[in-house]
């Protein structure tokens, strides 16, 4: 059997005194795309960077393709793509470069570097040849964007990529990914607090949540199988079946086979009420 | 020809196994029509190429449509049957009937008088 390109067993993490993840599990089916949903501070960058190997963590396995995150070999790096959050770190390596520079600093790295898509890309979001600490916001976005899937990765993380993109750079940005997972089958995790973006594309979900991956489902099975009710303490669900729960509403698996009584007013779900469902509870 | 809701509470695959099928009874696909192949599908509604796949074969088991080789997936004439293509409103709406409460002949009776004068 081939290795998840991404997988976290029993992950304990923190700064100082304060431990983020307290025993994350998750593991990466080649070739999905998994949104990660969890409120601001529940840990999906220390997940994603311990994942990728640039934090230790206290406990637990962290591993790439098979091989150990934290002292991965070069050929496990070069088959990774990484869009951080803060892009800080990035620009001040190439903020005085233009872009075409830096691009091209990056790409003599990769034997296999993918110049028609970079190309392709910088028109459609119509990206200048300016010096990199002179593009807005959403224009370093979109470079660090470029810089992460221009060796198309067999593994692209991304944390939070498309918060300062307009909704048409978003949209063409989506479509980017799709078309790279089509192309290359390529495994992508994504956070992001638009929800209806990672229903648009994502096979999977996960929700970190009190330090740990609460939830890990195909997106799929929740909508075919999940529905939401509200229960009274006289007709408890049976604690298997429970999803989530946020006081007398429950996110049941199987509805059907949970004996409910039978006037219960039963809803599709709601990606984000589920969301909120589930991060209500401590 | 397709409008998906990524929001809603019915799956994406779901949604456009439907949908076909309503294009399809309706006449807007006809018999021998050719769907667009799954990247393009994936590529023009911005959606997980695996979604696509998945409404196709599904489409396919039900004989909307046939797999030909070298073409794609093709409609057939088994596709027009409209009675399939009702089916998800028609079950939504005996769902919401018996929340209710509400008997089935009460339902059949309440739809002959709506036929009468919708």
């Amino acid at each position: 059997m081939t290795p998840s390109p991404f997988s976290l067993n029993g992950i304990v993490a923190g700064y100082d005194h304060r431990t983020v993840l307290q025993g994350v599990d998750l593991e990466l089916e080649p070739g999905t795309i998994t949104g990660l949903l969890g409120l601001n501070g529940s840990g999906k960058t220390t997940m994603m960077r311990v994942a990728l190997g640039l934090m230790k963590p206290d406990r637990g396995q962290a591993s790439l393709f098979g091989s150990r995150a934290w002292d991965s070999p070069p050929e496990v790096r070069k088959r990774i793509g990484f869009v951080p959050q803060s892009l800080l770190s990035l620009f001040s390596a190439f903020g005085t470069m233009n872009l075409d520079d830096c691009v091209r600093f990056v790409a003599r790295h990769y034997e296999d570097w993918d110049h028609d898509l970079i190309d392709g890309l910088c028109r459609s979001w119509d990206l200048r040849n300016r010096r990199v600490a002179e593009l807005s916001p959403g224009d370093q976005q979109k470079v660090a964007i470029l810089l992460a899937v221009g060796h198309r990765p067999d593994l692209l993380v991304l944390d939070e990529p498309a918060a300062s993109l307009d909704p048409a750079a978003r949209r063409e940005f989506l479509r980017t990914l799709i078309a790279l997972n089509a192309d290359v089958g390529q495994t992508v995790l994504l956070s992001s607090h638009i929800t209806s973006d990672i229903e648009r594309i994502s096979s999977h979900i996960a929700v970190l949540h009190g330090g740990v991956v609460v939830c890990h489902a195909a997106l799929d099975d929740i909508k075919d199988r999940v529905r939401a009710v509200n229960l009274t303490e006289a007709t408890p669900p049976p604690p298997e079946k429970v999803l989530a729960r946020a006081g007398n509403r429950y996110w049941l698996w199987d509805w059907r086979e949970c004996g409910l009584p039978a006037d219960t007013h039963v809803d599709e779900v709601i990606l984000e009420d589920l969301f909120l469902g589930i991060t209500s509870t401590t | 020809m397709y409008s998906l809701n990524p929001a809603s509470g019915i799956s994406l695959y779901r949604q456009i196994v439907d949908q076909t099928r309503l294009l399809v009874a309706a006449g807007r696909l006809v018999p021998g029509a050719c769907l667009p192949s799954v990247r393009t599908m994936a590529a023009d509604l911005d959606i997980n190429p695996m979604t696509v796949s998945k409404a196709y074969s599904l489409l396919e088991q039900a004989g909307v449509v046939e797999r030909r080789r070298g073409v794609g997936m093709v409609v057939t004439e088994a596709g027009l049957d409209v009675t399939e293509a009702v089916e998800p409103d028609a079950a939504a709406l005996i769902r919401t009937a018996r929340q209710l409460g509400m008997s089935r002949i009460d339902l059949i009776a309440k739809i002959d008088k709506l036929w009468e004068e919708t």
